[in-house]
């Protein structure tokens, strides 16, 4: 080896060491002293927000703010705080709520992608809309952004940031609307859900699991389920709350659909009739009130804007207290349809010769509607005089209606003389016993699309299942005693 | 003396050694492979003759993928799924701009089947000189690799339109890249060559019943593996537009049947779309050997999990457990929908198992009956050739060409006994002595009489049309006010048939193509493919349409 070529080796070697001080580690360490702060010490060290800091050690808040997450802070200044009212001062769990409103996960800077207009959760499990338009924050405006320290960002807001009550909570805390409340409430209703509950062993008899008492058990209301879950934070209603003269005026004009045999179950069924209505998605104010609101059961609303007595913004969304409410009798009290084939699944058991039911068919046929079908069902071929079919048609207001069947006949062919042609044949529906006779028989006359056609009118005395029966002609000749429907409607007369 | 004879046995031994030497060469030299048969030794008895003839048929098979994308995804039936917008050859295919160094269109498997066809050929030729095999299995063995030589022939003809056409047994694949050894010659050329050696074939029919080919191999009757000369000859009759040699040749197929009606059911219903025994499509598919597959599949070669080539369908076609790159048209689909049933239930219910739905995209169903995407590796399936609706729509296309548009008419809808039926004929114990028969010259000639005072049951009283077997209404042919004289219009009504009928069984691009070049009419080509783009919704519809109004662009490039 050359004593050049040794020169070079040691000169690399040197060059490595030297290199093994420099660049990366100082490039990429983190030399920012905020981020050696965590944003509880931020806080403490900003004098405009001192009464925010007293009232974080108050809750506990601090020790929260102390830890590894990453939080977003809104505080607000020692001057917005002055007129904090004394209510919630007092109140240590409403104190909580207060402080915990103004605290997120996660950090949000003013620089963060987010949409125009975001709503962002926070500690107390309500909204919070970050308007980056306007600089604001629940219309609270931001006077010192971006202030951040190791584990989140803290705002310096001029506006505290009071927790609003979510719709259900407005209705429980006010007695604007005490009917409705009153029933409402009658709604909630306790409900066992196995997977949240602890299994503490098994029965040695039944081998069934046994559940901790205590777990397990979930409240719930029939009205989030069916209607909207107004007490939902996540989304935004407008829910109508009715003074208890609305309330009575509305509950007095359905009764008379829910005659039953008791007046409680009337009851129930009415109050339910009237409430189901009352939310709706989307938030309207009682400028932006359009014509009709479209409730969750499809039910148009209409809602007069003089009888908005209060309107009140809730976290999720907007309460109407409302003195006069009519929706529409055509709206509550739907007409019925019955589809002929909607029985065909189960037919065996609605069919008056059971051995008869391979003589029952669906049949589809192309709608006038281009690319669509309808289907109808068919019974032929039975040799039974007086076949019938039955039909349970649940939840009938008492009311009155007029009775229409939708009926084609492209099937009865027969051959006389050597020339075959479709000949019609008489059916009949028969509503409520076997034995009534309110409608006749009818001709079904040959055609190849449905015809709809009026009955008559038919008046039921009791909400709840009607019973109607599709039933052939007293014959047993194929050629004058098949059956067809497409469809049996019942709409009511006002 | 001793001393002299020593010497002089001396003086020999090396010489007789050195002769012994020369002599021992050629057998001590010349090693014979042991694990390999020599290209001589190859064809020693007609167990050797077998083998080849399966062989052939083996590679063969490689072509089905090619044959079903080319014949199908340049029609209206089959589309590309967005699958395949990585995949430029089959869009290439789809949009009819392909190029020359497309996958699909390269003719060499063509080829590489035509040159094994030549070499068995001039080995059975050597064989039956040599007393090796018998005159009569040589008869049957060389007839059916000649017929399958000219339905691939036919194929790249009809893909291709010049082709070079040979049948030197010596030539070697590799060669035809030097195009300039082997002209290409034009497709009705083409047609000429092979009808002429085609028809000089020694045995027309399937391979006898006691053939040592008819066996059982991997589990399946080899009877319908091999190619049905009569088809071959019927299909080359009628590319060439030789309608009553056509005919002729796809009625000697339907009539394959059986020899004598005394074998009753398949005397009736094989290949005659009886009302007995109808074909299945349910289940008509799955390649099952049962009967009823018997009476409909004139051809059918099936992929196992366990032999080469793999079934290739599995991963064009499925959604679930495939890449699913082709799916069936919105034309094709819709085609299904318009029809209308004879109880006036609308669709028709052939669409229900051509196409069905996985996960819900429509894919082939016809070609995914045996597969499930929980079983990946049994990939079970069938290259579907040639069924007996095929060889009824070709009959009836020959026979209404052939001026016979009733009797057309007859194997598409209503069938031959209510077609030829005398109008007055009473509905209860008629005599049929007189009707319920075409009353025409052969091979047009059709007895479907059904009567049982006197009694008659004709060689085709079980007949009934395809529509009919599908159980959808019949078309109006006497309808008025039709623009198009009645050839035009049960023409038209049977390439409509075949779509409904044979779709993604690979025929669709020859049946369009063989009606365009006969009528001269590019759109009556373009205008289906065109269909299926518009109602694709796919912004190249008029570009395709375009392109296909020009017949130069009805040929794939030919580049080995």
């Amino acid at each position: 080896m050359t004593l050049y070529k040794k020169i070079l080796l040691f000169a690399s070697i040197l060059a490595g060491f030297s290199a093994c001080q420099d660049g990366w580690e100082e490039h990429t360490s983190l030399n920012d002293p905020a981020l050696n702060q965590n944003i509880m010490q931020e806080i403490n060290t900003n004098p405009r927000i001192s009464r925010f800091n007293e009232l974080l050690v108050q809750t506990g808040f601090d020790e929260v703010l102390r830890s590894s997450k990453s939080f977003t802070v809104w505080a607000p200044t020692n001057e917005a705080l002055q007129n904090l009212d004394q209510t919630i001062v007092n109140s240590p769990d409403r104190l909580k709520q207060f402080v915990s409103n103004h605290i997120s996960y996660q950090q949000y800077f003013t620089h963060t992608t987010l949409p125009a207009s975001f709503q962002i959760k926070t500690l107390s499990g309500k909204n919070i809309l970050w308007d980056k338009a306007t600089a604001t924050v629940d219309a609270a405006k931001i006077e010192e952004a971006n202030k951040y320290a190791g584990n989140g960002v803290l705002h310096i807001v001029g506006a505290p940031l009071t927790p609003r009550m979510n719709s259900w909570e407005f209705l429980n805390n006010t007695t604007l609307s005490p009917r409705q409340k009153a029933y409402m409430l009658s709604l909630d209703e306790r409900v066992f859900v196995d997977s949240l509950a602890v299994q503490t062993g098994v029965d040695p008899v039944t081998g069934k699991p046994v559940y901790d008492p205590a777990t397990g058990f979930v409240q719930q209301n029939r009205f989030f389920q069916r209607a909207y879950n107004i007490a939902n934070e996540d989304s935004v209603y407008t829910f109508i709350m009715l003074t208890d003269e609305a309330y009575n005026a509305e509950f007095g004009r359905f009764r008379k659909f829910f005659a039953t045999s008791t007046a409680d179950s009337t009851d129930a069924l009415t109050n339910w009739a009237v409430t189901k209505d009352l939310a709706f998605r989307g938030v309207y104010t009682k400028e932006t009130l359009p014509e009709t609101l479209i409730s969750r059961s499809g039910v148009q609303v209409h809602i007069d804007r003089n009888a908005v007595v209060r309107e009140e913004r809730t976290s999720n969304g907007i309460v109407l207290v409302v003195n006069s409410l009519t929706v529409a009798n055509e709206e509550k009290i739907k007409p019925i349809r019955v589809e002929g084939e909607s029985i065909f699944d189960f037919r065996v058991l609605w069919l008056s010769h059971p051995d008869k039911v391979g003589n029952v068919s669906v049949q589809t046929r192309r709608s006038e509607v281009a690319g669509e079908n309808y289907r109808y069902l068919r019974a032929t071929g039975h040799s039974i005089s007086g076949l019938w079919l039955r039909y349970v048609i649940p939840n009938v207001y008492s009311t009155k209606y007029k009775v229409y069947w939708s009926v084609i006949n492209d099937f009865n062919f027969v051959t006389r003389n050597d020339i075959r042609a479709l000949e019609p044949f008489n059916q009949r529906i028969v509503l409520g016993t076997l034995n009534a006779t309110v409608f006749p028989y009818k001709a079904v006359a040959p055609s190849s699309v449905p015809v709809r056609q009026e009955l008559g009118e038919y008046s039921v005395a009791r909400y709840g299942n009607l019973d109607a029966f599709l039933r052939s002609a007293l014959s047993t000749d194929n050629t004058i005693n098949p059956l067809t429907l497409d469809y049996l409607e019942l709409v009511p007369v006002f | 003396m001793k001393n002299k004879f020593i010497r002089s046995i001396a003086r020999v031994v090396p010489m007789v050694l050195l002769g012994l030497s020369t002599f021992s060469c050629s057998d001590m030299l010349d090693i014979a492979p042991e694990t390999t048969v020599d290209e001589e030794q190859a064809y020693q008895n007609i167990f050797d003759a077998d083998a080849a003839v399966i062989g052939v048929y083996g590679k063969f098979m490689n072509l089905a993928e090619r044959h079903v994308i080319l014949n199908e995804l340049r029609g209206d039936l089959l589309n590309v799924t967005a699958n395949a917008a990585g995949n430029p050859d089959l869009l290439q295919i789809n949009y009819h701009t392909v190029l020359q160094d497309n996958n699909y269109a390269n003719p060499r498997p063509y080829y590489e089947v035509i040159i094994n066809c030549n070499d068995v050929l001039r080995n059975f030729d050597k064989m039956v000189r040599e007393n090796k095999i018998t005159r009569i299995e040589y008869n049957q063995r060389y007839s059916d690799i000649m017929a399958l030589r000219s339905w691939v022939y036919l194929q790249l003809g009809i893909q291709y339109g010049r082709v070079p056409y040979i049948t030197d047994p010596l030539a070697k694949v590799g060669d035809l890249t030097d195009q300039s050894k082997f002209q290409k010659i034009e497709f009705e050329v083409l047609l000429d060559s092979l009808i002429n050696v085609t028809e000089k074939i020694p045995h027309k029919d399937l391979y006898p019943t006691g053939s040592s080919l008819l066996t059982n191999i991997g589990g399946f009757n080899t009877e319908k593996f091999f190619v049905n000369k009569r088809l071959v000859l019927g299909d080359l009759h009628l590319w060439k537009g030789n309608y009553t040699q056509a005919a002729t040749h796809y009625r000697a197929l339907l009539e394959t049947g059986a020899s004598d009606a005394a074998k009753g059911a398949r005397y009736y219903d094989q290949y005659r779309v009886s009302w007995q025994n109808s074909f299945n499509p349910e289940v008509g598919f799955n390649g099952t050997q049962n009967a009823v597959w018997n009476y409909e599949w004139v051809w059918d070669l099936p992929f196992t999990a366990n032999t080469s080539p793999a079934n290739p369908f599995i991963r064009l076609f499925a959604n679930a457990g495939g890449s699913y790159l082709l799916k069936p048209s919105q034309a094709a689909i819709d085609k299904w929908a318009a029809e209308t049933r004879s109880d006036l239930t609308p669709g028709d219910t052939r669409g229900g198992w051509a196409v069905r739905y996985q996960m819900g995209q429509p894919v082939v169903g016809k070609y995914l009956q045996n597969f499930s995407a929980a079983l990946p590796f049994e990939n079970r399936g069938n290259w579907f050739l040639a069924r007996a609706s095929l060889v009824h729509l070709r009959f009836a296309e020959a026979a209404n060409r052939g001026g016979h548009s009733n009797l057309a008419e007859a194997f598409l809808q209503r069938g031959i006994k209510a077609v030829f039926s005398a109008p007055n004929l009473p509905a209860t114990n008629p005599d049929v002595t007189n009707t319920q028969q075409t009353f025409l010259p052969a091979p047009y000639n059709f007895d479907a009489r059904e009567g049982t005072y006197p009694f008659f049951r004709g060689d085709w009283y079980r007949h009934i049309g395809l529509r009919t077997r599908a159980g959808l209404q019949d078309i109006n042919f006497a309808a008025q006010g039709a623009q198009d004289p009645l050839m035009i219009r049960v023409e038209n009504a049977i390439v409509h048939e075949a779509a409904l009928e044979l779709a993604f069984e690979g025929h669709r691009w020859q049946d369009l193509l063989r009606i365009a070049r006969r009528r001269q009419d590019p759109a009556f080509l373009a205008n289906k493919v065109y269909e299926k783009f518009v109602k694709a919704n796919d912004p190249r519809a008029e570009e395709v349409r375009a392109r296909l109004m020009d017949p130069n662009n009805w040929y794939l490039p030919f580049k080995m």
